[in-house]
């Protein structure tokens, strides 16, 4: 009954309540919006590092580097030599080496070359279809299959970058064998074959790439040379190619013990021309960047809680200046003055609950709204409906304790309201 | 019912030493007086809403004057019916929820039907269910009269019931009042300066 009356009174001033909903139930919802982001973001980014100890390719900026071979969300810092780069993955700290080559790929999605390492890494497995045998032939991520409209026996033209729109790869078509298990991570949105693939694409795309940078030069050559001789230095180039400059992308590396992480990104950085950069550190500094983004956002919706409670003060007060009379009435039917302290509590944390609960629901519809550019912009999926433990239930708390607060002036005025006084002026 | 002995009460201005009042079961008791009489402060303070300095006030055989706030505002709630001159409500609750939070409150089982009957008693039961805002003045002084017999008080107390109505309306209030107290054999007090009332009810008291 007291539930029902504090309901109805907040009702007979549609207005003021409405204000008052609105405003926390807005402040509720961002600080969860930003709450579930930030989780959904740091779960994401940290489990995909997992396992990863360091990164080794081309120098550039780490954190690309990073964001490219871990995330493929960037572009490629270049490439390196598999020579070069295999003297690291011997080295006795490593435990594992998992080479990738890429760089392509298909509607905006990365196609990786790589071994059978990296599918482990992330524990997939084939689900339909069987896994690439041969060149050319490649699996993909359970979430793209969905998207692209890719089973097995599909085939597909590659294209140069990440963009979608860019140069198609029109001499060689891949076949998908087939599609890998929803694994939650970053290799469900990844289209993934053998590194010779990859090698092969582009074994006649850097060749023609070549003869256009060094046009002038090579043109200067040539004019020295009789055509069988031509033949003969393009042949030279080509068995050049295939044994020295076999190139790599990035390899992800475990190692052995924590000495490998403070030596080898050291040493490699110093002593190559490649770059070595370990997630953990570039990831924690991607947080970073973002969270004061996040913290800036996060305050301005603490100061609209805040307001709201003002709101929540203003309205109780002014509402129980009016109702001064009605409450005095119910001390003469025979309510104590805790009963009264009670009602208007009541009214303030009925106010804050459905502040509450309307902003969660807000802040996942949002999230729901957003979740499908999330996942084409950044191949992260970021729907969750749980609570956000112990993030969400802080702000659960703290909404209540400003709906406490902001009533708790009125209510100590109900309980010192003179009845007698009230009455005889009303 | 209603007793009183040597009741006094002062405001920083003034004060008051009232006569001694006995209202049997049954009985109607007016109470007259002009303007800065007190009249309403003895109403209050017979109902227990402000505290004599001094003397005692028995109702059904309790001293009210010797109870503590929370036990003072449940047997209030219990004992005594309120009717005050301006009717007011719960405005957020329909007239029958007003009527049903009167037992709510002292923790009495609320009884709907009871709340009906009253109504249909008082002419006004097609009401019931209106918020208090869209009834008349006339229908609003009944519906707090039918307040005021909800928990079948052993007294009522009427602050100037009538001086709100006119002569037809004022007969009627007055009729009805005297009818529910019949009814639940209730003491009534009605605290009053209309002359009209007075040619009604013959046992006064004069405030001088």
């Amino acid at each position: 009954m007291m539930l029902k009356l504090a309901w109805k009174n907040l009702l007979y001033k549609p207005l003021s309540t409405l204000l008052c909903w609105i405003l926390l139930a807005v402040s509720v919802g961002i600080i969860s919006l930003l709450i579930l982001l930030q989780n959904q973001f740091e779960n994401q980014f940290s489990r995909t590092i997992s396992g990863i100890d360091m990164v080794m390719g081309a120098k550039g900026s780490p954190l690309q580097l990073i964001l490219s071979a871990v995330y493929h969300v960037d572009a490629p810092t270049g490439n390196i030599k598999l020579e070069e780069a295999e003297k690291w993955m011997k080295h006795p700290f490593v435990e594992k080496a998992i080479p990738l080559a890429y760089g392509d790929s298909y509607k905006g999605y990365s196609i990786i070359g790589t071994t059978k390492d990296y599918l482990d890494q992330y524990g997939a497995v084939v689900a339909t279809g069987s896994l690439y045998k041969n060149n050319f032939e490649v699996v993909v991520g359970s979430a793209l299959a969905g998207k692209l409209q890719l089973k097995t026996g599909s085939t597909f033209y590659g294209t140069h970058g990440q963009d979608e729109h860019g140069e198609e790869h029109r001499e060689k078509a891949y076949t998908v064998t087939g599609v890998l298990n929803p694994t939650g991570s970053v290799v469900d949105n990844l289209i993934i074959g053998n590194i010779e693939s990859v090698w092969k694409i582009h074994e006649h795309h850097h060749e023609g790439e070549a003869h256009h940078a060094a046009n002038g030069h090579q043109h200067d050559a040539e004019k020295h040379h009789e055509a069988g001789e031509h033949h003969h230095h393009d042949e030279e180039h080509e068995t050049a190619h295939s044994e020295a400059e076999k190139e790599l992308t990035a390899v992800l590396l475990k190692f052995r013990n924590p000495m490998g992480l403070v030596q080898l990104p050291r040493i490699i950085n110093q002593q190559t021309n490649m770059m070595a950069a370990v997630p953990a550190i570039e990831v924690n500094r991607l947080f970073t960047l973002f969270g004061v983004g996040i913290d800036t956002l996060k305050n301005i919706a603490w100061g609209i809680m805040l307001l709201s409670g003002l709101s929540v003060f203003v309205a109780l007060f002014n509402s129980l200046k009016e109702r001064k009379y009605e409450l005095a009435l119910m001390r003469t039917m025979g309510a104590g003055q805790g009963k009264l302290v009670w009602l208007v509590l009541m009214e303030g944390l009925l106010l804050s609950m459905a502040g509450i609960i309307t902003g969660l629901l807000l802040s996942r519809s949002a999230l729901w709204l957003v979740a499908g550019r999330f996942e084409k912009d950044y191949h992260l999926s970021v729907q969750s409906w749980a609570l956000q433990l112990p993030a969400e239930i802080y702000l659960c708390l703290l909404a209540v304790l400003i709906g406490l607060i902001a009533s708790l002036t009125p209510a100590i005025k109900a309980w010192f309201i003179n009845i007698s006084k009230t009455l005889a002026n009303g | 019912m209603l007793q009183t002995n040597n009741i006094q009460f002062s405001y920083p201005a003034v004060q008051f030493r009232f006569p001694d009042i006995q209202c049997k079961a049954g009985d109607i008791l007016l109470i007259t007086g002009s303007s800065g009489k007190g009249k309403t402060t003895l109403l209050h303070l017979l109902a227990g809403l402000l505290k004599p300095q001094s003397g005692h006030i028995y109702i059904d055989g309790t001293d009210i004057t010797a109870l503590h706030a929370g036990s003072l505002d449940k047997f209030r709630g219990q004992k005594t019916g309120i009717i005050f001159q301006q009717s007011h409500f719960v405005a957020s609750l329909s007239v029958i929820e007003n009527l049903l939070l009167a037992p709510y409150l002292t923790g009495i089982k609320t009884n709907k039907e009871r709340a009906k009957e009253l109504l249909t008693q008082l002419n006004i039961a097609e009401q019931a269910n209106k918020k208090p805002s869209r009834l008349s003045q006339g229908q609003l002084q009944r519906a707090s009269i039918a307040r005021a017999l909800m928990n079948n008080p052993a007294v009522i107390l009427a602050d100037e019931p009538t001086s709100s109505l006119d002569d037809e309306n004022c007969h009627k209030v007055a009729t009805l009042l005297q009818e529910q107290a019949a009814i639940t054999n209730a003491a009534l007090v009605i605290v009053t300066h209309d002359q009209r009332l007075k040619q009604l009810f013959h046992q006064k008291i004069e405030l001088l």
